[in-house]
């Protein structure tokens, strides 16, 4: 299968799934300056779609903004002004790696697979949204429609090399979506998502893992290999590391969630063998930032 | 279990030092566990940050640490070449054993089992480290040189023991025992050949007398296994006798002698028979040129010196031609110079007489080994240099002399003549008639006894010379030479200065004649020689030697020659090994002769000892079964590697095919295919259903048949369900025809009784179901007139009685529904084999099929079609309509021979239909 069939494919299993919900408005609270026409409404008078004022006419109006039906109402002569409305950009990252490819005995698919299907997803709910996505690293601009999300869905479905996102000059206030079991060391991971928070990027970061990378379901001599580094480890009786790699594995999780919270972004954990729906509708939640307006909501209904 | 062990051996028991490395084995065993098995994990990282584990090293399941332990034990086991004697000779005492193999000639009919128990013995001895003294009964081989040797190097003498082709003498070697004197034998082991000849009980006794407290024990093989032996050869005129003889206790097999040549090819097989005796006469008459190639005759499956007579020149007959000059033979053949050579040569020698040059030079070019010329003084030059030239090639040119030699000679003498003769003892002569002095010692004469008898009267006289004396064999009181002679080349030429009639002298008439006769034709010219330093060479040189199995060696030097004085008397030394001896070129034969009382079996039981067997000593070898045992245990082993290492899961497809594999073995093998080659026309033929057609040698009725049947084979395959392939020409005399259901045979008008082969070939076909369709083409004429052709042509074949093919026959329906059957011509109604009842199968025709259809209406020519589709020949009378039925005509016949009276149901049709139907 060329990459374009998969990256198709991708794009048709991401938009079915993304069906399902509504489109995605990536939160803005602050939206950089953007002459690109949205959804996001700048509470100032510009380019837009729906009504922002009636304003007396004044000398250097061209007379074509006249709006005579209001004019006609009284003596003076009125402009019509719409709101200046522009649209953020959704970028998105999957961690396409060797280590990715990893599926264990208890997952149905692997983890890239899973990575790759949620990254489209959220792609199209943003396109839906009328929001403009882009892939991160990709030399492509962020863009609508469905062009851009084919562009996107090819780059994505690639595999790379490299375990973290490239930080590249981006517009300040967008989005973007981290997808990778994030299982780098911690000093790297947070070298990387700090450079890319310094961008002023707002991060979403959802942990994919195996079932099996949380639970260590193996039993006897087992020499484990890494799958993109060298180093072995050679586990005499498997089960009697349990208990301490279970350890172990949530507290580089929490490690990550705790960086994460830390640069003000979101953190999702999204296991290979949980439907990929499971995710989205937080995931949805997040990018658009309904949670934290629920939550603020909540907060303040609370006495 | 300890009967098990002790019958228990190794072939290389150093190998069990093996064993010593087992503790080893399991020690390594125990440290190294199976390779651990291999996962990618992405989270390896985390892993690796865990806090260390504990450093104990892993230990090999106890299981697999036993199964691997087993597994080498086994190899090393197998290595040792374990072997299971059933009944272990443990018996005997240890100590000294004295071991007695009868290694004459006997003993080599059962050389492999004599051995391989001989062996056995002494392993046993080497296990239990007795001491053994080994030796032998016949008398030249295996010297009692090494008393109480260790079984060790007693095993390697037993290794190159080999039977001599001798007898056995037994009480001989009871004299040596006793004068070596050996002494603290707790056993005695003889390995007998089985025969009484050299004294069976005596040689009991006798070691019995020597050893009073050993334990003696005898071993006899089977009565079926004993030696078949062949007498001495008696040779009569042409005819030679010898005596199959067998021992008295062995059932009577049939077996059979066989003359072999010099060259080891067979030259006859002869079966025999024992017709309730326990000897039979063999006589052997060949041509003389086989006759003379003849090497030895043979006992065949018997391979030993027994059963081998070799053949020398004293039994192959020399061709000798005779001319003389005479014509008045036939009125007084007493006179003739010829009568009295015939008369001294027949007996051992072919005589030709010549008549003319060319018949001689016929003669001397397939092999003459003699010419005598009596007084005949000079040969045509072109003769002349042919004689010389066959002198040269090993010819013996032997003269005699006469009136005409004495008028004219040509330089085919050894001596130069005077001319003229020499009268003695005549009226007007000074001179008495002379008798003979000995003969010198270089002469071939030498030996004879001279009949004082003997005058000569006439002779001629040869020139003087210096050499005369080297050249003469004979002379007179005088000393003038009577017989001369000279090498030529490799022959030789010899001289009788005398007639070969009594005219000259009385010595064509005194036994001594016939000796000097024989004596000449003896020679062999290529060695015979007037020089006197070869003639005293008085030894009989071995040249091949008859070994124990009975195969002829070149003689190695051990041999001692032999003297031609004893080998001249009828028995020569007594233990001379039988062979082929040489002496100038003369050749002698030495056999064994077993008469009748050297079979004779041992008896049943010998008092003062145990008797034994040696076909009840089978080893057995367990070595491939300890072999197979440890491969199991590997595959085992393989198994509980990939189990532990976790592999299971991924090897299944290739474990599947391991146990595939593994079973494969005990699946019954695949059916052989056969044989014998088959001609690929043959396999073509058998492939596919075809017709064929009998190629009658006339190219054109061959033709019409190709063609016809190609064309009927198209119409059959476009109109019904029988797919045919091409149709085959054959050959009735030479193809293979059971492979065609239907054969086309178009008879000619003139046609010869088919040979034996064919007539065989053809019943058989017959038999087996095949059918003939004979097609007189001649619309009819010569089966009205009682068909000549074919009357010829089936003379002999056993065929049932024919009919015109009645109107409800099967062939009338058995595809279309015809009423007559039109070829070419609209001839009769081809006949058919006459049916009992007109429905029924008759007895006689396979399946209620006729065997034979003679058709007359030249079928094939209306069948006939070009490439293109389209007919070759006209009909007569010529309508379409006529083509089309003969056509049809063919189809229903192809259909008949293929579906045979399946159509013959539908007589019934009606009636079954009526009781279905009511």
């Amino acid at each position: 299968m060329t990459v374009a069939q998969t990256s198709l494919r991708l794009q048709q299993t991401g938009e079915a799934l993304s069906s399902a919900l509504p489109p995605l408005l990536v939160r803005a609270e602050k939206i950089a300056a953007s002459v690109i026409l949205g959804v996001h409404g700048r509470k100032t008078a510009g380019a837009g779609e729906s009504f922002w004022q009636y304003r007396p006419y004044s000398f250097g109006d061209s007379t074509a903004r006249v709006d005579w039906h209001r004019s006609a109402k009284g003596d003076k002569v009125y402009i019509r002004e719409n709101e200046w409305e522009s649209a953020n950009t959704l970028w998105v990252w999957a961690n396409a790696s060797p280590r990715m490819r990893y599926q264990s005995h208890l997952a149905t698919i692997s983890k890239m697979e899973r990575a790759q299907l949620l990254a489209i997803a959220a792609a199209s709910l943003a396109v839906r949204g009328h929001e403009r996505v882009g892939a991160l690293g990709s030399p492509h601009r962020a863009g609508h429609g469905r062009m851009a999300l084919q562009r996107l869905a090819e780059w994505v479905s690639a595999p790379r090399p490299e375990n973290l996102p490239q930080s590249q000059p981006l517009q300040k206030r967008a989005a973007a979506l981290l997808i990778s079991d994030f299982l780098d060391p911690l000093d790297e991971l947070r070298q990387s998502l700090t450079r890319l928070a310094a961008t002023g990027i707002q991060g979403h970061l959802v942990q994919i893992s195996d079932p099996a990378e949380e639970s260590l379901p193996f039993d006897g001599r087992i020499e484990f290999k890494g799958l993109d580094m060298p180093a072995s480890y050679l586990a005499r009786k498997t089960e009697d590391l349990r208990v301490d790699y279970a350890k172990a594995f949530l507290n580089h999780r929490q490690a990550v969630r705790d960086l994460a919270s830390s640069l003000g972004w979101t953190f999702i954990v999204h296991r290979t063998d949980q439907t990929p729906a499971q995710c989205l509708l937080p995931l949805h939640l997040r990018v658009s930032g309904a949670l934290n307006a629920a939550r603020v909501a909540m907060a303040g209904a609370r006495p | 279990m300890n009967g098990f062990l002790q019958a228990l051996g190794f072939g290389t028991p150093l190998a069990l030092l093996g064993l010593i490395a087992l503790p080893i084995i399991w020690w390594l065993l125990r440290f190294t566990p199976p390779r651990p098995r291999q996962l990618a994990f992405p989270p390896v990282r985390i892993l690796l940050g865990l806090p260390n584990q504990q450093e104990t090293p892993d230990k090999t399941p106890w299981w697999l640490l036993l199964l691997r332990l087993a597994l080498a034990a086994l190899f090393i086991l197998a290595v040792a070449q374990p072997f299971l004697q059933p009944k272990g000779g443990s018996i005997l005492p240890t100590g000294h054993r004295l071991v007695i193999v009868d290694d004459g000639w006997a003993a080599a009919a059962n050389w492999e089992r004599h051995k391989a128990f001989l062996q056995d013995v002494l392993e046993q001895a080497r296990l239990e480290g007795s001491a053994v003294t080994l030796t032998g009964t016949a008398p030249t081989a295996l010297p009692i040189s090494k008393i109480a040797e260790p079984a060790r190097d007693a095993l390697e003498t037993a290794r190159l023991l080999k039977p001599v082709a001798q007898f056995t003498d037994r009480q001989a070697l009871l004299a040596k025992l006793r004068d070596a004197a050996v002494k603290d034998v707790s056993s005695v082991v003889w390995l007998s050949d089985g025969l009484e000849a050299a004294g069976g009980q005596k040689f009991v006794d006798g070691l019995r007398e020597l050893f009073p407290a050993a334990q003696l024990r005898v071993t006899i093989p089977d009565t079926k296994n004993l030696p078949l032996a062949l007498s001495k050869l008696a040779v009569q005129g042409n005819d030679i006798t010898t005596t199959v003889l067998k021992p008295a206790s062995q059932s009577s097999v049939p077996t059979s002698v066989v003359v072999q040549a010099i060259n080891g090819r067979t030259l006859l097989e002869l079966p025999v028979e024992f017709a309730g005796t326990d000897e039979k006469q063999v006589v052997i008459n060949l041509p003389t040129t086989l006759r003379n190639e003849i090497q030895s005759i043979g006992i065949s499956g018997q391979a030993h010196a027994g059963a081998r007579q070799l053949f020398d020149d004293r039994w192959r007959k020399r061709t000798i031609a005779l001319q003389g000059n005479e014509t008045r033979e036939q009125a007084q053949p007493l006179l003739s110079p010829l009568h009295y050579l015939r008369r001294g040569l027949e007996p051992f020698a072919e005589l030709y007489e010549p008549q003319t040059d060319a018949e001689l030079s016929s003669l001397m070019d397939s092999g003459l080994s003699m010419l005598v010329l009596a007084d005949i003084g000079q040969f045509p030059d072109q003769t002349r240099d042919r004689l010389e030239q066959w002198i040269n090639g090993g010819g013996i040119l032997l003269r005699f002399a006469g009136p005409r030699l004495a008028a004219a000679t040509d330089d085919l003498l050894p001596v130069k003549l005077r001319e003229g003769d020499r009268t003695l003892g005549s009226a007007l002569s000074w001179d008495v008639p002379q008798g003979l002095v000995a003969f010198p010692e270089a002469s071939p004469f030498a030996g004879l006894v001279i009949d004082p008898k003997i005058t000569v009267t006439r002779q001629v006289l040869a020139e003087p010379d210096p050499e005369i004396s080297d050249r003469t064999w004979a002379s007179l009181t005088d000393g003038t030479p009577l017989v001369t002679a000279q090498k030529r080349g490799k022959g030789l030429i010899v001289l009788f200065h005398v007639t070969s009639n009594a005219n000259w002298s009385n010595l064509p008439l005194s036994g001594l004649f016939l000796a000097m006769l024989q004596k000449v034709a003896g020679l062999d010219a290529t060695a015979a020689s007037t020089s006197t330093a070869a003639a005293a060479d008085p030894f009989y040189v071995p040249r091949l030697l008859l070994a124990g199995n009975g195969e002829l060696v070149s003689a190695d030097g051990n041999a001692p020659p032999i003297a031609a004085v004893d080998m001249e008397s009828d028995n020569p030394l007594p233990f001379q090994a039988p062979g082929l001896y040489v002496r100038q070129g003369r050749e002698r034969a030495i056999n064994l002769g077993v008469d009748a009382g050297d079979l004779k079996a041992l008896p049943a039981t010998l008092s003062g000892a145990t008797l034994q067997a040696y076909e009840a000593q089978p080893r057995r070898n367990l070595a491939p079964l300890v072999f197979a045992a440890a491969a199991v245990l590997f595959l085992l082993d393989c198994l509980a590697t990939l189990l532990l290492g976790g592999g299971l899961r991924r090897a299944r497809p290739a474990l599947a095919a391991l146990v595939l594999l593994a079973l494969v073995p005990l699946s019954p093998p695949p059916a052989n295919a056969q044989d014998s080659p088959v001609a690929d026309a043959d396999m073509q033929a058998a492939l596919n259903s075809r017709l064929a057609y009998v190629k009658t040698g006339d190219a054109d009725i061959d033709e019409t048949s190709r063609t016809g049947l190609r064309g009927l084979t198209i119409f059959v395959t476009d109109r019904t369900s029988a797919v045919l392939a091409e149709p085959n020409g054959i050959d009735i005399e030479k193809d293979e025809i059971v492979f065609y259901p239907l054969l086309y045979w178009p008879v000619r008008d003139a046609e010869v009784p088919l040979s034996d082969i064919a007539r065989t070939k053809v019943a058989t076909y017959l038999k087996n179901g095949g059918t003939i369709f004979f097609d007189t083409r001649d619309g009819g004429v010569s089966t009205s007139e009682g068909g000549g052709a074919i009357r010829n042509l089936l003379q002999n074949l056993d065929l049932p009685p024919l009919e015109p093919t009645p109107d409800k026959h099967v062939l009338t329906r058995s595809f279309y529904l015809l009423d007559n059957f039109p070829g070419r011509f609209e001839g009769p109604r081809p006949w058919v084999e006459s049916e009992s009842d007109g429905e029924g199968a008759s007895p006689g025709t396979a399946d209620g099929v006729s065997t034979i259809i003679i058709g007359s209406n030249d079928y094939a020519a209306a069948w006939a079609i070009d490439d293109a589709g389209q007919p070759l020949y006209a009909v007569v009378p010529g309508t379409d309509r006529q083509r089309e039925f003969a056509i049809r005509t063919g189809i229903n016949v192809v259909m008949y021979a293929l579906t045979g009276n399946y159509k013959a149901d539908q007589v019934h049709v009606p009636a079954l239909l009526e009781r279905l139907g009511q």
